[in-house]
């Protein structure tokens, strides 16, 4: 089973991600997935950056791929997903765009560098990976509210190399406004930026204080950290070839040494946890993958099996 | 802007049969409709068309020279499949004029199984672009795509000079601030998965609860509001609640209780190109689905008539505005995000 780090989801300047990318560059990551996914109007990298960023981490040794926009709605966004599919990596395609502008069957002129289905495509069962399969594409990362059963029904009857969301703020919505501005009295249209703010998003907690969404410019996450550490075991048992932690702003080293360590059989579930729950600020979560809840958690250290 | 020679289309929405008449009596020229189970994305209890209903219908459609379209918009996971395979035999066997289709086992089988039907790619696809819409029309042959409302009207009017494909845009009526198809906040907050049950924020999980004057509404427990006296709140999800931003500041963090009310852009919209006008509100009741039929019909037909002089009036305004549950009239991100 490999370990993949998934794109950074939030406002980091260039010099930050410079400096994420060289460090992580030394961790032990089989895959790691680079380039803009949240919004258009952020402006730490050109696409030069992206690919240096890339070639740096290919000369590490690693799998390296450029993930795309989840939302294109204009010429501008379309330009976005056309400059990245000039790049020298496999494409994640988070808006169906991708699928009609970079060719996806391997038989055809420039098919060939590979198309996965990220976890912004609603591949939610059979028929569907079938078709995606049909169009050459190799990998699907499944939407993040599959439970263990669904996921593990539509390996079993497509044979497909599936990744799973196994850590970090979880994605939940998308939006044309950005609700980080919207916090500021501005429009998207008149951002200043302040994305850069919340180098792990903004966190909203309820009218009674419980922490439950994260705000990130136009993109809404959980305020908890889903974590998939306590299943290891269980994932690989499913079929599941590869699972993703999500950048975060600190603790990152740490964070993948425990996923290195439990796919390496080196560490149990429950140290596990506990280790990572030192990293996770408003706490954790992982309830549907137990078929709950989202926003429930459910672990081996409460008693019951993850 | 030029006047374009196919007057627009307008869609009218239906969750039974009272309503599908009061659309027709009131001026639609098409009715959208959904079987009364997890295959459409507005299945709430009670609501929606058995076979019979939709048969009569229909009839009622034809005889009154108007249309229905039929949605099968949800994501079926594991072995469920059939059911939506069954919802799709059923609108075609009954002659739906076009099924709005999103997802892409659904349109695939739609396509092979009945090759000559009209698929409308529906705005829980998320196609917001005009290289997504030419990959639906490529591989399932679409005649019209639900654009998502994330478009401003010049980025429409730009979308629609990229493609054959026809375009429908919502017009009136409740309005999901996040883009469907791809909204899990329901599901994180309750377990039921928006996309495959077709339904966000489940009535058996939103709870009112009394307390010293305060109305809590909660749903699975999460409070999402807590309104004082006097303060009103449409039905409550995720997206209209209220939270408490870092500065500790409580604040509608996502929208404020609005609704999609376009009448003053309807010359623009028009002018963009756009090929049909939606109106929401399938979960309604007849004395809306009559009242915005009605009022949008009077306005389209007032701007064809003399497209330079069209003005909103109004008790157009005010008749719409009143139906909007307390909320306020917003144009979304159709003037600018």
């Amino acid at each position: 089973m490999k370990l993949t780090l998934g794109p950074v989801l939030f406002d980091w300047s260039r010099d930050e991600l410079i400096r994420f990318y060289e460090e992580v560059a030394g961790m032990d990551i089989d895959r790691i997935y680079i380039g803009e996914v949240i919004c258009a109007k952020k402006r730490s990298l050109e696409i030069s950056d992206i690919e240096a960023i890339g070639t740096r981490l290919e000369r590490a040794g690693k799998e390296v791929v450029v993930s795309s926009l989840a939302v294109v709605s204009n010429e501008n966004e379309l330009e976005m997903v056309r400059s990245i599919s000039t790049l020298p990596f496999p494409v994640e395609a988070n808006d169906m765009s991708v699928f009609n502008i970079i060719p996806t069957d391997s038989s055809i002129a420039g098919g060939q560098r590979g198309v996965i289905a990220g976890p912004h495509i609603t591949t939610y069962n059979v028929p569907a990976v079938k078709f995606l399969q049909g169009i050459g594409v190799k990998r699907v990362i499944f939407p993040v509210e599959l439970s263990k059963e669904s996921v593990a029904y539509n390996i079993l009857h497509t044979g497909i190399e599936a990744e799973v969301f196994a850590h970090g703020k979880v994605p939940l919505a998308f939006s044309w406004r950005c609700y980080t501005s919207r916090a500021y009295n501005l429009s998207k249209t008149r951002c200043q930026f302040h994305c850069r703010r919340y180098p792990d998003g903004m966190v909203l907690r309820t009218m009674d204080g419980e922490p439950v969404f994260t705000v990130n410019g136009t993109s809404i996450l959980s305020a908890s950290i889903y974590t998939l550490a306590g299943c290891i075991e269980d994932l690989r048992e499913i079929g599941v070839s590869a699972v993703r932690v999500s950048p975060q702003y600190r603790d990152m080293a740490r964070v993948v040494a425990v996923f290195r360590k439990r796919l390496d059989g080196e560490m149990g579930p429950i140290e596990a946890i506990e280790v990572l729950r030192e990293t996770a600020g408003e706490g954790l979560c992982n309830g549907w993958y137990h078929a709950q809840a989202g926003k429930e958690y459910v672990g081996p250290e409460l008693g019951a099996l993850g | 802007m030029g006047v374009h020679m196919k007057k627009i289309e307008l869609v009218c929405p239906a969750g039974n049969l009272p309503s599908l008449k009061a659309a027709i009596d009131n001026g639609a020229d098409v009715v959208y409709t959904g079987f009364n189970d997890a295959t459409n994305a507005r299945n709430f209890e009670g609501l929606n068309f058995t076979h019979g209903e939709l048969k009569e219908g229909i009839s009622y459609a034809i005889r009154s020279g108007k249309k229905v379209y039929l949605a099968v918009n949800t994501f079926p996971q594991m072995d469920s499949y059939h059911q939506w395979r069954r919802s799709v035999d059923s609108a075609v066997g009954l002659g739906a004029d076009a099924l709005i289709l999103a997802e892409l086992g659904v349109l695939r089988y739609a396509r092979e199984k009945y090759p000559d039907i009209n698929i409308h790619l529906s705005v829980q696809a998320s196609a917001s672009n005009y290289e997504s819409i030419d990959f639906y029309r490529r591989h399932f042959g679409i005649k019209r795509v639900v654009l998502p409302r994330v478009l401003t009207v010049e980025e429409m009017e730009l979308l629609g000079e990229r493609t054959d494909v026809e375009t429908e845009v919502f017009a009136l009526g409740g309005l999901c601030i996040n883009i469907e198809g791809r909204c899990y906040l329901s599901s994180f907050v309750t377990g039921a998965s928006t996309n495959t049950e077709g339904a966000c924020s489940p009535s058996r999980f939103v709870q009112f609860a009394n307390e010293g004057g305060h109305l809590r509404i909660t749903l699975n427990g999460l409070l999402l509001n807590d309104l004082g006296p006097g303060e009103v709140s449409p039905y409550p999800t995720c997206c209209k609640g209220r939270y408490i931003r870092p500065d500790g500041e409580i604040a509608y963090a996502f929208e404020e209780p609005e609704s999609l009310n376009i009448l003053e852009m309807l010359p623009d919209v028009i002018g963009a190109g756009v090929d049909a006008l939606k109106i929401e509100g399938r979960q309604r009741t007849k004395a809306y689905v009559g009242t915005v039929t009605r009022i949008l019909r009077d306005a389209i037909d007032s701007y064809y008539r003399d497209p330079q002089r069209y003005i909103a009036r109004d008790e157009w305004l005010a008749g719409t505005n009143a139906t909007f549950e307390g909320s306020r009239p917003t144009l979304g991100c159709y003037l600018e995000k």
